[in-house]
């Protein structure tokens, strides 16, 4: 037992290092997946149909193809056809267009929930498209795009996993490492899960802290 | 550097052979999720607490943890103890346990949507608790969640090039493992891609055709 | 809008609307086929008519929510410039369509409310931010607003803590709040409780002692239109049935569908 607490210990710098890092790529994404989400579920829903089949076609390239190959894809081929980025870049893009992908359709559900009625009421009061959009659409469709960001936040934290694939030293690299040079392969494989598991916990928390201080929940809790 | 078309036709026949792995891999995934998932929903729903906890803690765990890692951990650690296992038969079983945790929940959905009124009927009608479940409660649960089980076949589809990394010769690992040959990885890489694009599309229009049909007898 | 009296002798007063050959079809169903109407301002006109009868798109091509396929609109003379692209009319300029439409307030049979908004912010919202009035005149005013309507004490609560009346009338001072020369109500009052209709009618009458504004009012009730209405329309079908002083049409109609509507809604 002594030598498993002492494994844990001489392990945990390394993995608290991996961690760190892990935390960092899923908190630097998120806003970047967010925006393209907002971007894309917004053009999805306008009247030019040009802005809308691009959409389209960005949302359906990435949610048709799997994250692993456009990791890959712009990790080997990008610098072949002259594009250099490190892998860093590489890693933290291609997650927020991915991410970003998928997250659009979350938006555009809850803009297309917001009642009509609300929409021509600002239209009757004369307010120009961009300020009923600022005004009226994000304010009442945001409560409930929490809790599935709050669930693509979750898969966000699993998915960075794939970047220790492209030389990124997160904590999945870390562990891999560990256990090769360690060989106490259980140990580190579980403690991998265990800490994995305590960002998305955590994080879980905090969604849940901000549903309940902006989400449908209070919204609606008007109505007592 | 130019695509070349000659190459890419040359690796065409390889990559669709290696998606049959890939459709091995996905179709024996989805079938451990979809009975393994049943199993944790009925087990979540236990009365007892020494059945519904671990069962609900397991989910929770697994749900929250990444795929790969459990990939690795059915791979390395399991034959520590003596579990041989093919290496396909691992990323089944890891696509399998991960997904099942996801199709727990959508039979969950699916149970909670009964009207309370069915189980009234069922226990008045003095029938065993099995036949209340696989007569009254299953048959009317399931039809409606086939949809959302259809979108976890096409979500674990696309996580199956994650084999490639404990050597599964998949779509992807086929697609690297002939890059390395030849370093050239415009051509695999851009193929692997169209290829999981046309079977997305494929058969998100298929799911389509299915969900009309099962909103239609309803 | 008092007119000078010299003209207002000579010729008939302003149109405050003129809707004239307007065509609306959904979906292959025609509602709207060479409909005309002149409105004179400061008339109180009723539009009545059974469900389908057409009677709220008309409203609802006033308004700007729906855009006539065919025909023309003109606000106070002046025509609302749409243009033909794709078989269809759109805005021609959508800033300056919004500009000529702004003396139009409309009110809307489910209130329409902005729900994450308080009573207040639903009717400071347009002042500040589409007649660029500085925010604290324009919540004395809108405070002044709900106080007329007796519901100055309930302005910092949310839509969704109010009566259906209640709504309705703070819905009714967000349109007034950008003092609109015509206002349109859409059967503001087919959902409201029947103990409700009465504190919303009561603000309707007082507005409708005010002869500058111009009120076309789809209702069902038809105590209320014989009351306060100076002219009724009546509609079936997308066509004009009949048209007349409201007096005339309430004590003697002349049409005999007229006569069986009437009939059904005693």
């Amino acid at each position: 037992m002594e030598t498993l607490l002492t494994t844990v210990i001489a392990l945990a710098p390394r993995l608290v290092d991996g961690a760190m890092t892990t935390v960092a790529i899923t908190l630097l994404t998120a806003p970047f997946a967010a925006l393209f989400a907002l971007i894309a579920g917004l053009a999805r829903l306008s009247h030019v149909r040009t802005i809308a089949v691009a959409a389209v076609v960005y949302v359906e390239l990435f949610r048709g193809t799997s994250l692993l190959v456009q990791l890959f894809f712009m990790f080997y081929v990008l610098p072949l056809i002259g594009i250099e980025l490190s892998p860093w870049t590489t890693g933290v893009a291609t997650l927020a267009l991915n991410f970003g992908a998928y997250g659009s359709e979350i938006v555009r559900g809850a803009l297309l929930a917001v009642p009509r009625g609300q929409i021509e009421a600002a239209l009757a009061l004369h307010m120009p498209p961009n300020r009923v959009l600022r005004r009226v659409l994000l304010p009442q469709a945001l409560p409930a795009m929490l809790p599935p960001f709050g669930n693509q936040l979750i898969e966000l934290v699993k998915a960075t996993s794939l970047l220790s694939l492209i030389t990124i030293s997160d904590l999945t690299f870390v562990g891999n490492a560990l256990a090769q040079t360690t060989g106490r392969v259980t140990t580190v494989y579980i403690l991998l899960l265990a800490v994995y598991f305590g960002i998305a916990y955590t994080l879980t928390l905090a969604m849940r802290a901000l549903e309940r201080r902006y989400g449908v929940a209070r919204t609606m809790a008007a109505a007592r | 550097m130019m695509f070349q078309l000659d190459y890419a036709a040359e690796l065409l026949p390889i990559l669709l052979k290696a998606s049959l792995i890939t459709i091995e891999a996905t179709l024996g995934g989805m079938a451990v999720a979809l009975v393994l998932g049943l199993v944790l929903a009925l087990l979540r729903r236990s009365r007892h607490a020494v059945i519904h906890t671990p069962a609900s803690a397991l989910v929770e765990f697994v749900r929250s943890t990444p795929l790969l890692i459990q990939i690795f951990f059915i791979y390395y650690v399991l034959p520590l103890y003596g579990v041989r296992i093919p290496t396909l038969a691992c990323g089944i079983i890891a696509l399998g346990l991960h997904y099942a945790t996801y199709t727990a929940e959508v039979y969950r959905a699916g149970i909670e949507a009964v009207p309370h009124g069915q189980w009234e009927a069922g226990r008045a009608l003095s029938l065993p608790i099995y036949r209340i479940w696989r007569h009254i409660i299953l048959p009317q649960a399931l039809p409606p969640v086939v949809p959302a089980l259809g979108n976890y076949l096409i979500a674990m589809f696309k996580e199956t090039p994650l084999l490639a990394v404990i050597g599964v010769h998949e779509l992807l690992g086929t697609a690297l493992r002939e890059a390395s040959q030849t370093y050239r990885y415009y051509e695999p890489l851009t193929l692997v891609g169209l290829i999981f694009l046309a079977f997305s599309l494929v058969t998100a229009l298929v799911l389509r055709r299915v969900e009309v049909r099962l909103a239609g007898r309803s | 809008m008092p007119a000078a009296p010299e003209t207002a002798h000579h010729t008939p007063p302003l149109n405050a609307l003129r809707l004239s050959g307007i065509g609306k079809s959904f979906g292959g169903a025609t509602i709207l086929s060479g409909f005309s109407l002149d409105v004179p301002e400061g008339q109180r006109l009723a539009l009545i008519g059974g469900s389908g009868s057409g009677k709220t798109t008309v409203l609802r091509l006033i308004a700007g929510l729906e855009r006539p396929d065919a025909g023309d609109i003109e606000l106070f003379g002046r025509r609302l410039p749409y243009r033909r692209f794709a078989g269809r009319l759109i805005p021609d300029d959508p800033p300056e369509m919004r500009e000529l439409r702004r003396p139009i307030g409309m009110v809307f049979q489910h209130f329409n409310l902005f729900l994450h908004l308080t009573a207040l912010e639903n009717v400071t919202e347009a002042p500040i931010h589409v007649l660029g009035q500085p925010p604290a005149e324009a919540r004395r005013e809108a405070l002044a607003l709900l106080d007329s309507v007796g519901l100055a004490d309930l302005a910092d609560r949310y839509p969704r803590q109010l009566s259906g009346g209640q709504q309705q009338r703070v819905a009714i001072v967000r349109a007034l709040a950008l003092r609109p020369r015509v206002l349109l109500f859409d059967e503001v009052t087919a959902s409201l409780d029947p103990e409700k209709v009465a504190e919303v009618l009561a603000v309707m009458r007082t507005l409708a002692t005010d002869e500058r504004v111009t009120m076309i009012i789809v209702t069902h009730e038809m105590g209320f239109a014989r009351e306060v209405a100076d002219r009724v329309v009546f509609m079936q079908r997308g066509v004009i049935v009949e048209d007349a002083p409201a007096i005339d049409f309430f004590t003697a109609p002349r049409d005999p569908r007229s006569r069986a509507f009437l009939n059904l809604a005693s």
